[in-house]
């Protein structure tokens, strides 16, 4: 022991304590940065060495920089953080989907189908006004264009939730290769010491960029002995030591038909995700948004079905002259109900009646129409027969595949009743809707036109209204096709089952966010600088760098009394 | 809306932690007060179905009752404005019946001079084209009483007869759910413009085939929905028949059934279906409905003998006369002869029906209502046969045979045996004495007399005639028969041959024969053997015999205001006391039927307001309901906004006040 030693040993002590001021002074600087991971200075005695029978220390040494963060915990962050963008996701589409809807307002399709029914009970009210018998084809006309409008604003939700998958495959690839590369650096520079995190500001970024990722998919990141992280999403692995695998988005089959799917490129597996983004978006397009679409088509279907099967059995203000199907017919050698896709008749008969201006003559003919899933059963061609076999009447399948009856002379006006088959609405004759979907339910241009053609009689042409009021029932007849439910009451189910999903979306959501609360204070307790503690810390890396100067000036008064001994 | 709080946690306390919490507490105080904000300025608690769906759904229902309820009101005043209408238009009537009513009482005074006839007439006139007028009234978009034909002006004057051309429709609306409003009087049930109809007594039976429709069948009630079952006793088949429509559907099911290995055979009799096995051989087949069905039953093939035999004959299924049947189809198959027609005879006009080239029923309707007479020809309500009715008021109107009895067969001719005598002459009846009506006076000068009180019907009249002790000489003998082709009796008797070689002295030329009616009696009148006004009917020579042929005594005629006043006025001119005095009578009979048009309008009118009174509260429960459900509770919810607002105030200072120490200030 010397007193140079006592110099050496004192020198060491004020470049650690001037290595903590520089820490402290980093997180001093760093308080309010985002994402920033306070740092501790790690110090530890110096070996001793033997003086005679005494173990004397050589004073402090500086370990390492360390960052303090609990690596469990940060996972379990990212793990939730992951679930709330999903959820976030499908909230943003809800709430998007919700003010479509817009239920409870004036402008809702329950109140247009009110307003629709309503306005079939003033014709009722006044079936002699054709001013009434207009406003009603317009009420009809709102009522489609409700429902288009809210089928194309859902759609084009989910078809946007469907763009943004798209855009995510690149997102996640660039994020995967810069982890990648912060892996070889940080294992480069810490040469894989444990204890130590020297490349504290890599880490940071590497931190940053996992929970970025993790806002993307859900992931999980493994920190390997080398200081290296592998980056494991649903069972694939996107980052391994200095490798990354990159992910692509493809146009999938089987139950994503037709919709964007992100898969890792090498092995074309769709990437399995159970949170972030991603997830939030498959949901958003497949989930709620999805289904609500499939549950409007379906309920559109049904107004479709049930307003033309009433329409079509009443009769207009006159006869008809021309009527033309709605429904396309492939192939007209086949039993009506497979020659179309929109054909669904049962056993059955309608009546049709045909009205000679210049004679008089009333002509009654019934239509058999032969439903028994056997051989010879009534195909179009022999319906086509049968109504050609009336006197008056020429029926055919026009070039685009629609069924058309005219009469033979502009005397001769005709009109359908009774029918039990449901072919003329399968077929769209004499209907009041066109379209078989949300997307394509529209009023018929021909009663658009020619709102005489509007049906409200059924005890003949411009007689009475009693087809008026089953109009205006339409929508609150219990019906079997809706399992006892009438169409008003179908649409409540609908409102409720989407309200009710995106209710408990809300609930789930706002729970993951209180959890994430507590994970996130727990890690800002733990990561986040306070300026009050680095305070102290400075304090004490003053003191002891002041007294080690101390130390250095006795230990020189004690060398200059020497040195004068000389 | 994000939770109000921020957890604390154990452990240490970071300057980022303290940071996160106080935005994260701002972000929640600032997000409560515009929550509490947004119910306060729309009043409502939620704005969305999914903030609180339950409720929301609730609502939505709440609105949609309401707008039901809200329509339903419009209807119930809509249809109240026309009853009203109606109704000032029926008491103009009733007012002008009554006038109408002393009318008749002067003409009917013998001693109206020809200008106060000629004036009553006008006045008549006058009222008439008032009432129809009345008939015609529009208001809107109809005619009133034009019933389901609102745009077709319903009353027509057409010389000295008016015709309706509307129809007996009523005009529904809904007043509630599964409740419906009538919102129109029809002519005929308050003003009477269309006849009883001629019936046709005839069933006309059409055979069924195999297109004929189950719903058609048992006059209409048609079959249950169900399945039958088949068994030989060992083996059993059930088909289902739910989607059969017509008897061939049933035929086909049936034909493919096979039990242990022998296929049955169903056919088709002209009035059901027989059933075998397809090799005509015996067997045990027994039929029955399976579960609660009732089709089997209903088409009465069910069996109950343990081995029934066969074939097992289906029951009569009666199925209803359509349109559509064929003629050859109708009387189980076996048809009608169309070719003879029929007569419609209207006022002083005759039209003659031909139903040459008609092949259906619908055929045969259309040549009677295109005839040109005021008619409407459908079939009749219980499905068997045709109906006939006229739509002229003023005139009578009767059916005839043409040329041979089809008239007859469809039941359709209006003077019959089987017509009663008190329907007689507008259902004037006979005037009869006590003892003999009749007196007849035969070829050879002697009298018999028949007391005719007992007979009931016209046949039961001819009866008595034609077997009357004292008539039963047959070359003397007055034979009583039915007219043909025209309606109405006649009396014929033999003109006897002059012995030969002649007897000295030669016995008194044979004289016609006569038909009087005995003092006291008009039966001679009323049975049409005598003209009106006289009691005596002569007959002349025809082809050997002295025939008298009588009027047509049975003429239908529309009951109503605008039949009454014509008919009124027709004999005011004639100055036909008993014609003054039927119509006057009518005239009451219009006054009662519109009585009971204006109470049943009343009761509705009344039912009306009751429903518009009930559904106007409900409307007002409902909408209350619906802000319950909905509304805000403005007090709670200023008072929370308050708190609110005062916790946000604390919250601030404290963070300023806490963030301001730190131990830089000390060192």
């Amino acid at each position: 022991m010397s007193l140079f030693s006592a110099l050496q040993v004192s020198s060491n002590a004020l470049r650690v304590n001037q290595l903590g001021l520089q820490v402290v002074s980093n997180n001093i600087a760093n308080a309010n940065t985002p994402g920033y991971i306070r740092q501790e200075l790690i110090q530890s005695a110096g070996g001793g060495y033997k003086v005679g029978s005494s173990i004397v220390g050589q004073g402090v040494r500086a370990v390492g920089v360390q960052q303090r963060v609990d690596e469990f915990l940060l996972q379990s962050l990212r793990e939730v953080q992951s679930k709330i963008a999903a959820g976030d996701g499908v909230s943003e589409i809800n709430s998007r989907l919700e003010s479509a809807i817009s239920e409870l307002g004036d402008n809702d399709i329950s109140s247009a189908m009110s307003r629709f029914s309503n306005a079939m009970q003033d014709v009722a009210n006044q079936p002699g006004s054709a001013a009434i018998r207009s406003l009603a084809v317009q009420r009809g006309q709102e009522l489609a264009g409700s429902l288009r409008s809210l089928s194309n604003a859902t759609r084009q939700l989910t078809g946007n939730a469907n763009s943004e998958v798209g855009g995510i495959a690149s997102q996640i690839n660039n994020l995967t290769s810069h982890i990648a590369e912060l892996n070889k650096r940080i294992v480069e520079i810490e040469g894989g010491s444990i204890a130590t995190s020297d490349a504290v500001g890599l880490r940071d970024d590497r931190i940053k960029a996992l929970d970025e990722l993790s806002t993307l998919v859900n992931i999980n990141a493994i920190e390997q002995e080398s200081g290296a992280v592998t980056v494991i999403v649903g069972g694939d692995y996107l980052v391994a030591d200095g490798l990354s695998r990159s992910v692509r988005t493809v146009i999938g089959s089987g139950e994503d038909d037709g919709n964007f799917v992100v898969q890792i490129a090498d092995t074309e597996a769709k990437l399995e995700v159970t949170g972030g983004k991603l997830k939030g978006l498959y949901d958003a397009r497949d989930g709620t948004g999805g289904a609500f679409v499939s549950r409007l088509d379906a309920f559109a279907t049904n107004v479709i079905k049930q307003v033309n099967r009433i329409h079509s059995q009443g009769q207009g203000t006159k006869g008809l002259l021309d009527v033309t199907g709605e429904a396309v017919i492939g192939n007209p050698l086949l039993a009506i109900e497979q020659a179309g896709s929109e054909i669904d008749i049962n056993n059955g008969s309608f009546v049709i009646q045909l009205e000679d201006a210049s004679s008089g003559q009333k002509k009654t003919f019934d239509i058999f129409i032969k439903q028994q899933g056997q051989s010879d059963d009534t195909t179009v061609n022999d319906l086509v027969q049968q109504i050609n076999a009336v006197s008056g009447l020429q029926a055919s399948v026009s070039a685009d595949g629609r069924f058309q009856i005219r009469t033979a002379s502009p005397a001769i006006r005709f009109s359908f009743s009774k029918d039990t088959s449901g072919a003329l609405s399968s077929l769209g004759l004499n209907t009041f809707f066109s379209g078989n979907s949300a997307s394509t339910i529209a009023v018929r241009g021909d009663i658009v036109a020619d709102p005489t053609r509007l049906a409200i009689s059924l005890d003949g042409p411009g007689n009475g209204n009693r087809n008026a009021v089953a109009l205006a029932e339409a929508f609150d007849k219990a019906d079997e096709l809706l399992g006892g439910q009438s169409l008003s009451e179908s649409y409540e189910s609908m409102i409720a089952k989407t309200s009710q999903e995106i209710n408990s979306q809300k609930g789930i959501n706002e729970g993951l966010k209180n959890y994430y609360q507590t994970l996130e204070a727990k890690h800002l307790g733990l990561t986040g600088v306070s300026l009050d503690e680095e305070g102290i810390r400075m304090l004490a890396y003053q003191r002891a760098f002041q007294a080690s100067s101390r130390v250095i000036a006795t230990t020189n008064e004690l060398l200059q009394t020497l040195v004068n001994l000389v | 809306m994000i939770s109000s709080f921020y957890p604390v946690v154990a452990g240490r306390i970071s300057d980022g932690l303290t940071r996160n919490r106080a935005l994260y507490q701002i972000q929640s105080d600032q997000a409560s007060l515009q929550s509490l904000q947004t119910q306060l300025a729309t009043g409502h608690r939620f704005q969305s179905v999914s903030e609180s769906p339950a409720a929301a759904i609730r609502v939505m229902n709440l609105q949609r009752e309401q707008e039901f309820k809200e329509q339903a009101i419009v209807n119930l005043k809509s249809a109240q404005s026309y009853l009203n209408t109606s109704e000032s238009s029926l008491s103009e009537t009733h007012n002008i019946l009554n006038d109408i009513k002393s009318i008749a009482l002067e003409g009917v005074s013998n001693t109206v001079s020809d200008t106060e006839r000629n004036a009553l007439i006008a006045q008549l006139d006058s009222q008439l084209s008032r009432i129809v007028s009345i008939g015609n009234q529009r208001s809107r978009d109809r005619f009133l009483f034009a019933g389901g034909e609102v745009g077709q002006l319903p009353i027509n004057s057409v010389g000295e007869v008016t015709r309706f051309s509307g129809n007996d429709l009523d005009l529904l609306s809904i007043g509630d759910r599964q409740n419906y409003i009538t919102h129109n009087v029809t002519s005929q049930k308050a003003l009477g413009v269309i006849s009883t109809g001629v019936h046709g007594s005839a069933d006309l039976n059409p055979a069924v085939s195999a297109k004929t429709r189950l719903a058609d069948l048992n006059q209409g009630f048609g079959v249950g929905i169900g399945a039958i079952q088949f068994s030989d006793g060992v083996n059993e088949e059930t088909i289902d028949l739910s989607t059969a429509e017509t008897l061939g559907d049933v035929v086909n099911r049936i034909n493919q059934v096979t039990l242990d290995g022998r296929p049955l055979q169903a056919l088709l009799s002209s009035n059901g279906i027989t059933i075998q096995f397809a090799d005509s051989l015996p067997g045990t087949l027994r039929i029955s409905d399976a579960a609660s069905g009732r089709i089997g039953k209903n088409l009465g093939i069910v069996t109950t003998d343990p081995i029934p035999s066969l074939p097992i004959i289906g029951a009569d299924v009666n199925p209803l006369v359509r349109t559509t049947n064929l003629i050859s189809d109708l009387n189980g198959g076996l048809g009608l002869n169309i070719s003879e027609g029929l007569k419609i005879v209207q006022g002083r006009n005759t039209y003659t029906v031909d139903f040459t080239g008609a092949t259906t029923v619908e055929d045969l309707l259309n040549a009677v209502n295109n005839s040109g007479a005021a008619v409407v020809a459908d079939i009749a309500p219980d499905g068997r046969g045709f109906r006939i009715r006229s739509v002229e008021s003023g005139s009578d109107f009767s059916i005839s045979e043409n040329l041979g009895t089809l008239a007859a067969q469809l039941g359709l001719r209006t003077f019959h045996g089987q017509v009663r005598l008190a329907e007689l002459n507008h259902g004037q009846g006979l005037e009869l004495a006590d003892g003999p009506d009749l007196i007849f006076s035969r070829s050879d000068g002697t009298e018999f007399s028949v007391d005719i009180s007992s007979a009931i019907t016209v046949q039961d009249a001819v009866d008595l005639i034609n077997n009357h002790p004292d008539n039963q000489d047959l070359n003397l003998r007055i034979v009583a028969s039915f007219q043909t082709p025209n309606n109405g009796l006649t009396l014929s008797a033999l003109v006897p041959p002059l012995p030969v070689p002649l007897p000295d002295p030669a016995p008194p030329p044979p004289v016609p024969i006569t038909v009087r009616s005995s003092g006291g009696s008009a039966a001679a009148q009323g049975l049409g053997l005598s003209a009106i006004g006289s009691s005596i009917g002569n007959a002349t020579e025809t082809s050997g015999a002295y025939v008298i042929n009588g009027r047509d005594v049975n003429p239908y005629e529309t009951k109503g205001v605008y039949n009454s006043i014509l008919r009124l006025r027709n004999a005011i001119r004639d100055k036909n006391v008993s014609e003054i005095g039927r119509a006057s009578q009518m005239v009451d009979e219009d006054i009662d039927r519109i009585s009971l048009a204006r109470g049943d309008l009343g009761i509705r009118q009344q039912r009306n307001d009751s429903l518009i009174e009930s559904s106007e509260d409900t409307v007002i429960e409902l909408k209350s309901k619906e802000s319950d459900e909905r509304d805000v509770n403005v007090a709670e919810t200023i008072s929370q906004l308050t708190a609110r607002q005062a916790a946000y105030e604390a919250n601030l200072r404290l963070l300023a006040q806490v963030s301001r120490s730190t131990i830089f200030d000390y060192i």
